[in-house]
């Protein structure tokens, strides 16, 4: 697959290196952009045609070149073309027994991979190695169910008693069924029919000849043992012929970063796909395991895909098992889902709290808090995600510790107020833990979980006399929301006038936001008019402060807070023009009537320079 | 009979109401063909009410017709949505020139229909042409005792004009301020008028016109009177009528200035509008319907999820 890509336009590595300190130099500049695979590529490019052409190497360059492919690896670990070049790599600078052990790493990391498990047991095969036996039960464990397994259960079939592993594998849903069925047909007719056929099945299969088991003629035995393996084989052969459908569409079941578009246009078969699986399973029809070897390779492929993770925990979470999904969680949550892709990271903590593993939300959402908010300034902080974390962490909280509204209350006045002292609801350390991340924009997290548990009018708007002028709440949405939608529904009409009022001119909250509450208030009002009329107010008086123009929007100018000569320099921004001609003491016209000449002022100055700056 | 066909599957593509509207009547034609000649511009205008030409065009076939009644119920028609165009005027008052008979009584009412059109139209920028036709009537009729020329005249001086200069060509030197300030007012409204064009039709009209004419309303609100900022927002809403944009920005206007009942009218009137235009754009709104569809589709996560509800929410994406 390296030949699709080009080789020789990146200027940056063009030249050959040939010494340990080369290869350092162009290491550095594909770190730059560690997402970058073609530059990947071409420095292991430019190892293979350097060991091709020398023989002996230093351990420097051995160490080099491990650390190169184990960084990428870690990055990405289930490229499985790299892990194959690596091991190759090894076996010619090193030798092979580190070469094993790197393919030994490869089923590890990546452990569903068919090929990977392919060049391993060959590896192992070739080296006679005193283990195979139980390399191979390893790995019909994990891709015994990949539709191209047969290769492995060809070795596995061989390992001592046969009959039992027979009995398992023409059950598989395999590209090679056919060909098991006769193998295990051939067997099956040396077997007594009880050790072949279902006991329930025999037994209604003999009641049909009304005689006992030992009656029935040799003939009539196989008989009932030729039906028996048949509707065996007719059950696997319908899932094989229902697996081909979407077996045969998927062109690239590997992941391969230069590919990532047939990926992307592959999922959608990957789905289909997998909803018949999770139907045919939830109709008994396929087992679990079954079901998880699909996910599995899917998501080789499509590993950062979090929507595909979600959905395999939400099957797994059909029959949950805490260890077999949080396995799951951690490796997406750590190893594959973007940090711009949050949904599953947030319903982590969720996800133990249905387990109860109380003293790990904590750590994990604390954790996460950190990293979002850039403390560890490896990188940019992402804002909208530490917002999130302090969302969910207030609602684990709220269902872990009792009494916990009037905790967060007392969070808000600590933070707030002067002298605000913190609940003891929550234990100290996680208490002070949350306080170090308080800051302008959590606070406003915070008012709003407050708000929105807070049942009682008149607690809500003691609140509201209490805070409603602290800077912090200036740009704060949801709390001038809440009170908006509050006041719409007791249609109190004094208050939601005043409150808007105070939002139109003293907020410094978004245009789109102030329009929709405008909008709501503006609701509120025609469906309950004879209320609204008693305030004195016109309707259009409302609609109006929606309007864009500074000019015709009072509400605007204030919260701009531009002063009254902000309209003198219109047609010349920046600069004031203070005497322009005009004319005045216009009079009405009428035809009939004479017309007498207006007064004008400033002539002198229609010709006068426009006064810029000298700067 | 292909054109209908075509017509019928798209009734408010211009293209093709063009291509049926090339009707040619005579006097000779048969009253069927006078009568779909009819329909045909009626159910047109119709839908496009703001299609001034094509107003005159009717009513120059109807005047070849020679049906001068059924011109003026057209005119008359056209006025419910064109008393700010100043081609409909000038092609009524022309009209009304040439079909009335002349004598006192009879200039006296034309003199007051020129100033109920001056009411309308007498601020535009582009009035000029209305004011020479005004100017040379009143001067041909002097000798009927028709007074108000000289009036005009020193009245249009003060008008910030296009071609402002060509009537301070006919007064004397007295006028230098006036010319001089009317200049500056003209040349400061040319800013904007440069970048405005004239449509007849129902096209998009590009995101810079727009907002030149926002600019425009705004810098009128700002230097002019009331009766300049209607007449320019009612030449605005002619050429914009399918952007909600002016419509909303003229409605807000009128508000903001105490005028509760005009605002109400002209929401209505922009309402009426937007019900005919949303038909005509229907076909494309479709498209833009699909094209979000499709940008959605590689974003389809629920925005928020609410995971206190863990089995519930996780359970959403089995069928994803």
């Amino acid at each position: 697959m390296n030949s699709d890509l080009p080789s020789d336009i990146f200027s940056d590595v063009s030249v050959e290196p040939s010494t340990i300190e080369d290869f350092k130099q162009v290491k550095e500049e594909v770190i730059k952009t560690p997402n970058d695979i073609t530059r990947w590529l071409k420095l292991f490019d430019n190892i293979d045609s350097f060991t091709n052409t020398s023989n002996s190497f230093t351990t420097d360059f051995k160490t080099f070149v491990t650390t190169s492919y184990n960084e990428l690896l870690s990055r990405f670990p289930y490229l499985v073309a790299i892990w194959r070049r690596f091991a190759i790599v090894s076996y010619k600078i090193i030798g092979e027994r580190e070469s094993i052990e790197v393919l030994g790493r490869s089923v590890v990391n990546c452990p569903y991979s068919n090929d990977l498990w392919r060049d391993y047991i060959t590896a192992l095969e070739v080296s006679k190695d005193d283990d195979l036996d139980d390399y191979i039960r390893r790995g019909i464990k994990m891709i015994g169910r990949h539709f191209n397994s047969d290769w492995i259960w060809d070795k596995y079939l061989n390992i001592g008693d046969k009959w039992e592993k027979y009995q398992n594998v023409i059950t598989i849903p395999l590209y090679e069924y056919s060909k098991y069925y006769t193998q295990y047909s051939e067997l099956s007719r040396d077997m007594e029919i009880e050790k072949v056929v279902e006991e329930t099945y025999l037994d209604t299969a003999v009641k049909k000849y009304g005689r006992s088991l030992d009656e029935l003629s040799l003939i009539e035995k196989s008989q009932i043992l030729e039906e028996f393996n048949y509707s065996i084989f007719q059950k696997t052969q319908a899932l094989v012929t229902d697996q081909w459908q979407w077996e045969s569409l998927i062109k690239v079941p590997y992941l391969d970063l230069s590919l990532m578009d047939t990926i992307k246009s592959e999922r959608k078969i990957w789905i289909e796909y997998l909803n018949w699986a999770i139907n045919k399973y939830q109709q008994t029809q396929l087992p679990r395991d079954q079901v998880i070897s699909i996910f599995e390779r899917c998501l080789i492929p499509n590993c950062f895909d979090e929507e595909l993770w979600l959905k395999y925990l939400a099957f797994l979470n059909l029959e949950p098992d805490f260890e077999q999904m949080d396995l799951v969680y951690n490796r997406a949550i750590n190893k594959f889902v973007p940090l711009d892709k949050n949904v599953l990271r947030f319903s982590y903590p969720h996800f133990l709290l249905v387990h109860e593993k109380h003293a790990m939300i904590n750590d994990y959402i604390f954790d996460l808090m950190k990293y979002f908010s850039g403390g560890n300034h490896l990188h940019k902080p992402f804002k909208l995600q530490f917002l999130k974390c302090f969302q969910s962490l207030l609602q684990c909280w709220n269902q872990m510790y009792p009494d916990f509204i009037p905790y967060v209350r007392s969070v808000i006045d600590a933070d707030l107020t002067e002298g605000g002292k913190l609940g003891e609801q929550v234990d100290v350390m996680y208490s002070n833990n949350l306080m170090k991340f308080v800051n302008e924009d959590s606070i406003q997290v915070i008012i709003e979980f407050y708000l929105h548990h807070t049942d009682d009018n008149n607690t809500l708007r003691s609140f509201f006399n209490t805070y409603y002028d602290s800077s912090v709440l200036k740009s704060c949405s949801g709390f001038w929301k809440f009170f908006v939608q509050l006041e719409c529904k007791n249609l109190h009409f004094p208050n939601l006038d005043m409150i808007m009022t105070y939002i139109i001119s003293h907020t410094t909250l978004p245009k789109i936001v102030v329009d929709s509450l405008v909008m709501e208030y503006y609701a509120t009002a025609t469906d309950n008019y004879s209320l609204f009329k008693k305030l004195g107010r016109n309707l259009m008086e409302i609609k109006l402060w929606t309007s864009t123009s500074v000019i015709q929007n009072p509400g605007l100018s204030s919260r701009y807070n531009l002063g009254p000569q902000w309209g003198k320099n219109y047609d010349n921004p920046g600069i004031m023009i203070d005497h322009k001609p005009e004319i005045i003491k216009r009079r009405d016209f009428k035809i009939s009537e004479e017309y007498v000449l207006p007064s004008f002022r400033n002539v002198e100055r229609a010709g006068a320079q426009v006064p810029y700056s000298k700067k | 009979m292909n054109n209908y066909i075509e017509l019928l599957k798209d009734p408010y593509n211009l293209t093709k109401w063009v291509k049926i509207l090339d009707i040619q009547v005579t006097k000779a034609s048969s009253d069927e063909e006078v009568t779909n000649m009819r329909t045909i511009y009626d159910e047109f205008l119709g839908n496009f009410p703001y299609l001034v030409n094509y107003y005159i065009k009717y009513i120059d076939l109807e005047y070849q017709l020679q049906n001068i009644s059924k011109c003026e119920e057209i005119y008359e028609s056209g006025f419910r949505y064109l008393s700010y165009s100043i081609e409909f005027w000038m092609s009524y008052l022309k009209f009304k020139i040439t079909t009335t008979a002349i004598n006192f009584n009879s200039v006296k009412d034309l003199v007051t229909l020129f100033e109920t059109a001056r009411s309308f139209i007498g601020l535009h920028y582009f009035s000029g042409d209305f004011y020479k036709l005004y100017l040379e009537f009143l001067q041909t009729y002097e000798t009927l005792g028709i007074t108000g020329y000289d009036n005009l005249l020193k009245y249009v001086l003060e008008v910030p004009l296009y071609n402002y200069s060509y009537f301070h060509e006919k007064v004397d030197k007295k006028y230098v301020d006036s010319y001089i300030t009317t200049q500056y007012k003209a040349y400061k409204l040319y800013e904007y008028e440069k970048k405005l064009t004239n449509y007849n039709d129902v096209k998009f009209i590009s995101v810079q016109e727009l907002k030149t004419w926002d600019k425009y309303l705004e810098f009128m609100e700002l230097n002019y009177p009331h009766e300049f900022v209607i007449q320019l927002y009612e030449r605005a809403v002619i050429t914009t009528s399918q952007y909600p944009e002016i419509w909303n920005k003229y409605v807000s206007y009128l508000t903001s200035k105490g005028k509760y009942r005009q605002a109400e009218i002209v929401a209505k009137r922009g309402k009426q509008i937007e019900r005919i235009v949303e038909f005509a754009l229907i076909r494309d709104k479709h498209l833009v319907v699909e094209a979000l569809k499709k940008s959605r589709e590689s974003t389809k996560l629920p925005v928020q999820d609410n995971w206190n509800d863990y089995n519930e929410t996780l359970s959403k994406y089995l069928h994803t």
